[in-house]
Order: C-alpha cells, then sequence, then structure tokens
C-alpha cells in the first residue's frame, strides 16, 4: 500500500490513518478532501474503526498461570520420558517379531498337543476348609497362546499410539 | 521485558536441561500469548488453556527454534496454531459475549456504546483468517511482518487482509450510521 497514484481513495485513506503517506501523497489526499465532502465522510468513517481497533488492549491470564504452565511442563516431561519414539519403535519391534514367531509355531501346530488340567481338588488348603470338591481345569496351550498374541497386537497399537503416532500429530499441529 | 541476549541466554539454559529457566520466557510473554489465543477463541477458560499448550508445545520443540527468528514470533506462531485446533474441536461456541461485555463496560455514551458493541459483533462477522489478521495487526509493537510470520501468511495477501477487513467494517458502519439517522 504505498503511495501508488493508482492506490484506490481507501488505500489511500488507510494508509493516512496508518502514518504512512508522506510528501507529495499526502499533500495530494489532504487536497482532495478539502474537495470531496464524500471522501471526508468516507474517512470518518474509516477513522472510527481505526480507533476501536486500537482500543485494543493487552489481556491478562490468570495469576497462577506461570505455576500451572511449569507443573503441567513436568507433568508433560515425565511422561515424555517415559518412551521416546525410538525405544517405542524398538520396542513395536520386538514384539512384532516375538508374534510371528510364536504365530508361526502356532501355525505350523507345535501347540496342538500342549493340553493339560489344572486339578484344583488337589490342592489341600482348599479342601481344609471348604466342603465340596473343586473341579478341574482343562489348560488348552494353543488357546493361551493365541490370547498372547491377540494382547501383543493390542500393545504394539497402543505403544505406536503414544509414542509415534501422538507426538507426531502434536509436532504438525504446533507449526 | 528481557532483552534478545537474556532470552537467548534463558533458552541456552532451558536446553541444557535447566526447566526452571522456562518460567521466566513464559511470564514474560504469558499476556501476548493469552490475547492472540483470545483474539482466535473468544473465550476465556479456552484461550488460557491453548495458550498453557502451546507454551508447552514450545518448550518441547525448542531444541528446533531457529534463532534467526524472534522466540517471540515463533512462539506466537505456535500459539495461533494451538488456539486454531482447539477452535476446530470446539466450532459452536458463543464468540462475541466477553467482547461485548467489555464493549458495554468500555462506556462513553449511550450512542457510542450501541456504536462500540456493534463494531464489536461485525468484527465478529468477519472471516477467521481476516478478523484474526485485522485483531493482530491492531495489538501494538507488531509489525505486518511479524502478523504475517505469526499467522503463516504471505505479506501481501495479509495486506489485502488487513485493508479488505477494514474496508468491510467501515461499510457495515456506514450502513449503521445510515439506520441511526433514518429513525431520528
Amino acid at each position: 500500500m504505498n503511495n501508488s497514484a493508482k492506490s484506490s481513495p481507501d488505500d489511500l485513506l488507510l494508509d493516512y490513518l496508518d502514518g504512512k503517506l508522506e510528501g507529495t501523497s499526502l499533500q495530494s489526499l489532504k487536497q482532495q478532501l478539502e474537495q470531496s465532502p464524500a471522501l471526508q465522510t468516507r474517512l470518518e468513517e474509516l477513522r472510527l474503526i481505526h480507533l476501536h481497533l486500537s482500543s485494543a488492549r493487552l489481556e491478562s491470564p490468570s495469576n497462577d498461570f506461570v505455576d500451572r504452565v511449569m507443573k503441567n511442563l513436568s507433568a508433560s516431561s515425565a511422561a515424555a520420558s517415559a518412551l521416546s519414539p525410538r525405544n517405542g519403535l524398538l520396542l513395536i519391534a520386538g514384539i512384532l517379531v516375538a508374534g510371528g514367531i510364536l504365530a508361526f509355531m502356532i501355525s505350523t501346530g507345535t501347540f496342538d498337543n500342549a493340553n493339560g488340567v489344572i486339578a484344583l481338588e488337589k490342592a489341600q488348603p482348599a479342601t481344609k476348609y471348604i466342603q465340596y470338591t473343586l473341579p478341574s481345569l482343562p489348560l488348552k496351550g494353543k488357546v493361551i497362546l493365541d490370547s498372547i498374541l491377540g494382547i501383543s497386537i493390542l500393545l504394539c497399537l497402543v505403544v505406536l499410539d503414544r509414542t509415534v503416532l501422538r507426538p507426531l500429530f502434536q509436532k504438525k499441529t504446533a507449526f | 521485558m528481557i532483552s534478545l541476549q537474556e532470552e537467548h541466554a534463558l533458552i541456552d539454559r532451558i536446553l541444557a536441561g535447566d526447566q526452571g529457566a522456562y518460567a521466566r520466557l513464559v511470564d514474560n510473554y504469558k499476556s501476548y500469548a493469552y490475547t492472540i489465543a483470545l483474539k482466535v477463541l473468544n473465550t476465556r477458560p479456552e484461550a488460557e488453556e491453548a495458550a498453557q499448550d502451546a507454551f508447552i508445545k514450545a518448550y518441547r520443540y525448542l531444541k528446533n527454534f531457529n534463532r534467526q527468528a524472534r522466540f517471540s514470533t515463533w512462539l506466537y506462531r505456535i500459539v495461533v496454531n494451538t488456539a486454531i485446533s482447539y477452535r476446530r474441536k470446539n466450532p459452536h461456541q458463543l464468540a462475541s459475549i466477553e467482547h461485548h461485555d467489555r464493549a458495554v463496560e468500555e462506556g462513553g455514551g449511550m450512542e457510542n456504546r450501541d456504536r462500540q458493541v456493534f463494531l464489536t459483533r461485525a468484527i465478529d462477522n468477519l472471516n477467521d483468517a481476516d478478523r484474526l489478521a485485522i485483531q493482530l495487526y491492531y495489538i501494538k509493537e507488531f509489525s505486518l511482518e511479524e502478523v504475517a510470520e505469526i499467522t503463516g501468511q504471505n505479506m501481501n495477501t495479509l495486506k489485502v487482509r488487513v485493508h479488505r477487513a477494514r474496508q468491510r467494517l467501515a461499510d457495515e458502519l456506514k450502513r449503521l450510521l445510515k439506520e441511526e439517522a433514518l429513525t431520528l
């Protein structure tokens, strides 16, 4: 918005209010203002806007603002130091390798015969106080290992979210 | 206010692990950060939360801060982006209530107060980018270049926004004055 002769009247008036007009441009505008009541009215409208906006004051946050930032900072630093993105990725890789080996072993039938029974009726302290006999619980190795595999995948997703995705998203939204 | 040298010394201390030194920076810039967040969000509790969040983000990414730029400009940009993301999460807030109250508090004659309230509403009705540009431009100490950096906009685009917003407001005011004249 320089003192160009091609500027619109509004541009010139706004530059004038911003104190950016000088020399011949300023003189020329003053002459135009003297001759044009319409231009004077427009200047008055723009001046009211300028004054209203200029009256904006700096706002103050709450008195404990700094303390709260520092407190939150300590809390977030403690959480951030728990696991870095690099360590998070290494942990995920470790879990995936272990899970892959486990899945391979399950698929080849290694654990098909790994069944057993938990014989609760043989537990002496229990029978001492409880009158009726406890049932035996069947133990299927394949089911347990499938559960472990499921938990590992879930754990991978949680670690990925906490250590990689969330910090990455926060970084993107910050800048 | 702290000098540029002092500021760099504080940043060095913070990067060396002295978290306590950050309190000085927060104290120095809290009012500007809060005011900027308030301009975007228009509600005090949310603006306070966004400003705090921005300070925590700035601390976390301080090692990425390029000292060729001013820390304040870098920080305010984080404040703007954080506040905008807060606004996206909660777009249906009653934006103008607090500013409206302030305009009423500011006093003056009834006619003047009505005009202040009207102008505050007219500012709220501007689009987000124009409103932020014009409000930051009128926070003293911010040059057009700084506002451009803070909002991440091109200088020329920003100039256009500031001029256009003022023209729109003046047109709105003209309409109001015409209506006032007709009711007399």
